[in-house]
């Protein structure tokens, strides 16, 4: 009788000729020193997180207290919340609007490489010149207040405390709306035409066939945007240093690392709260991996 | 013919080698030519303000007629980005030879970083005022060395628009109060311009030097924002915006345009530095300095000397020792350098013949600005913490200027426990 290892096919080491044996040390060197670089560079780094260390003088070792002093520590409370309102705010603005010009390319015949080009424009463009640009445009002179002004509406504070962060999310979803709409019209462009033939001879709508066809077959590509988007989300760091609000109004986590590393010049504490932000980012993969199957359906 | 791979590879690692022994050579490159002249290339980094870097040039280009067997390599950065470039060049032991600061030297020199230059400036160190010298001193072992060199001193004047003054029918003052500022802020408001703009922290010190307020003790130890005279001082700067309506609250002004020499405002405190801008960017109208207004005290000017400094690690300390002498003490080097402020050498910065250059250039009581530097100025933040305290105070600005019910002595309070607890934890 056969068993089940007997019907799978046999898979045959592949084998090492010697000729070419004798470069495996030369290929795996950049590899080991990637890897070294990286791992020691985080294992340092976490390490760094139990020293008090000013650049200058010897690191000097203080156990946990880093990582005490942030729970009780008001600013970082301050960037956490922050953070998770531009993740809250940004990736499904960037999910929503990012599916519907998608759904709009697909559609558009003509010149559909220039809406294409226009679309990701943005997302080529370096986060610091963008961010410049949008220095401008929220100018207490600039040039949407002279909009404003000239259809006799009331000037807005685009940067004050209480509408900094709402400015910098509208320019975090300009700058990435354009790189998912491009994952989703090739999400789109890839599901068969017969689904929606089918459909239609049974008689569904196009409301229907969204549902029903387009959004289920399009949940690996939402599922890849929103993974992404959080971990980038949770990264905000260029928008926010160029484009910073009073009063810790656009305080994220990178900002605040990056601040108490090199204004303060206070690395082990930076360091800890890099750890933190890592754990945060690792929590957040890993359930989004866990939810995922419950959720994204992956055409057979 | 055929390039095999492995004569790919070895040519490969070939250029790598070279490459690598080519850094090697030149890291090591040195010193001292057989004649005991120096020689060899060093690094020079410092922060840029306007007119600053076409400045250096002409310093380098007048240090290499000098001493034509050393090159310098200018490396410039802009402000925010050179105390972190500096410190972790530092903690690869890789900072430049000769580096500019402002008043770190205190720290740095004995942390080691700095080279002392005590005995390299001995025979020169007089040219200089004292007042200037002292922030580059500090004590090692119970001795003092000077660890950095003033090369420039600037300061904070207020600067008024003279063509909007004489159509206000305002007559330039040679003394005046508080009230008579109010006054004339008032005269020169419209609906397209501020009287009086008083930028937050530094710009602020004249006015704050009249209610006898300052944001630290004299020793920089103890903050001293919760006292009468800070409440005073920031009550009137609110009325200053929201009673009289003369200067504008935050988030008014446009962030990409000289407030002053776009026009916005009609008088404004702002720093020596923007002379050069303001001499060639300002077209539209006449402007001068005018003086501080008194109040219960005399006023203080905010003002104070930039450094420069050597290495300690410089694998070149002989031609960058020289490099430093050469910006502060050489005549030609402080003729280039007072163009973005005032020079530090004796005879030169009171030099009439040089005043009156500088005046005819505008402002034209530029012998005002440096009467006051020299004799009232005061450096009052320059304690290690400013940058923390800078951030803390203007947040707290922000808070007192947007509201014109605001809390001050809360407000207040808040700050000085956060700026206390920042000059405490200063390392």
């Amino acid at each position: 009788m056969a068993t089940l290892s007997q019907t799978r096919p046999v898979r045959r080491p592949r084998r090492v000729t010697p000729g070419a044996a004798k470069w495996l040390p030369v290929l795996l060197l950049p590899v080991t020193v990637g890897l070294v670089l990286v791992y020691f560079s985080a294992v340092y780094g976490l390490a760094l997180g139990f020293t008090d260390w000013n650049l200058i003088s010897d690191p000097a070792w203080v156990g946990t207290a880093n990582f005490a002093e942030i729970l009780d520590d008001e600013r970082f409370w301050t960037a956490l919340r922050n953070t998770v309102e531009i993740v809250a705010v940004t990736v499904p603005a960037k999910v929503a609007i990012g599916l519907g010009l998608a759904i709009l390319l697909s559609r558009v015949a003509r010149l559909s490489s220039f809406f294409r080009l226009a679309l990701f424009f943005p997302t080529s463009c370096s986060v610091v010149a963008v961010a410049f640009l949008w220095v401008y445009l929220y100018d207490p002179n600039g040039l949407l207040n002279s909009w404003l002004g000239a259809l006799g509406l009331g000037t807005v504070k685009w940067m004050s405390p209480d509408h900094a962060l709402t400015s910098v999310n509208v320019m975090i979803i300009w700058g990435g709306v354009g790189y998912v709409a491009l994952l989703f019209l090739a999400g789109l462009q890839s599901i068969p035409a017969e689904y929606y033939e089918a459909s239609r001879l049974d008689g569904a709508s196009a409301w229907r066939q969204f549902w029903s066809i387009t959004f289920p077959l399009l949940t690996p590509t939402t599922f890849f945007v929103v993974v992404t988007g959080i971990i980038a989300a949770l990264q905000t760091f260029g928008e926010v240093f160029i484009l910073a609000g009073p009063m810790d109004s656009t305080l994220t986590i990178m900002s605040y690392i990056y601040e108490r590393a090199f204004t303060g010049f206070e690395m082990g504490y930076s360091a800890a709260l890099s750890a933190f932000l890592i754990l945060i980012l690792l929590t957040a993969t890993g359930a989004q991996l866990w939810f995922q199957r419950k959720w994204v359906t992956y055409e057979r | 013919m055929a390039i095999t791979r492995r004569a790919l590879l070895g040519a490969g690692l070939g250029v790598s080698a070279l490459a690598v022994l080519g850094g090697c050579n030149r890291s090591s490159a040195e010193s001292n030519t057989s004649d005991g002249e120096i020689a060899g290339e060093i690094r020079f980094s410092i922060w840029f303000g306007s007119g600053d870097i076409e400045m250096w040039e002409d310093v380098i280009a007048g240090f290499a007629a000098v001493h034509p067997d050393v090159s310098v390599k200018f490396e410039p950065l802009e402000y925010d980005q050179y105390y972190t470039k500096l410190n972790t060049q530092f903690a690869s032991g890789n900072a430049p030879d000769v580096l500019g600061m402002q008043f770190q030297s205190s720290i740095w020199g004995p942390s080691g970083l700095l080279a002392p230059l005590t005995e390299a400036v001995s025979g020169d160190i007089g040219q200089v005022p004292a007042s200037l010298t002292g922030y580059g001193r500090a004590a090692v072992d119970g001795t003092e060395e000077q660890f950095a060199l003033p090369w420039r001193f600037v300061g904070h004047s207020l600067y008024g628009n003279l063509t909007a003054l004489a159509e206000a029918g305002i007559e330039r003052p040679d003394t005046w109060s508080l009230d008579d500022l109010v006054a004339a802020a008032k005269k020169l408001t419209t609906d397209d311009a501020f009287g009086l703009h008083v930028p937050g922290v530094s710009g602020e010190t004249s006015i704050a030097s009249t209610f006898g307020a300052s944001p630290v003790s004299a020793d920089g130890l103890t903050a001293t924002y919760d006292a009468a005279e800070m409440i005073a001082h920031k009550s009137f700067l609110r009325d200053l915006v929201h009673v009289h309506k003369v200067s504008p609250g935050p988030d008014v002004l446009s962030t990409q345009q000289d407030a002053f020499a776009s026009g916005q405002v009609r008088m404004a405190f702002a720093g020596s530095w923007s002379n050069p801008t303001y001499r060639e960017g300002i077209t539209a109208f006449d402007w001068d300095i005018l003086p501080n207004p008194g109040g219960e005290r005399p006023a203080k000017n905010y003002a104070g000397p930039d450094h420069i400094a050597v290495y300690a690690k410089s694998r070149n300390l002989a031609a960058a020792t020289a490099f430093v002498q050469y910006a502060v003490f050489h005549r030609d080097a402080q003729t280039l350098i007072a163009a973005t402020g005032a020079p530090v050498l004796n005879d030169y910065l009171k030099d009439a013949e040089r005043i009156a250059s500088e005046a005819a250039l505008k402002p034209a009581h530029y012998e005002y600005f440096i009467d006051e530097a020299t004799e009232n100025g005061t450096g009052w933040t320059f304690v290690p913490a400013f940058a923390e305290l800078e951030r803390l105070e203007a947040d707290a600005n922000y808070a007192i200027m947007s509201d014109p019910g605001s809390d001050i002595p809360g407000i207040l309070a808040d700050l000085n426990a956060k700026v206390q607890s920042a000059l405490d934890s200063t390392d």
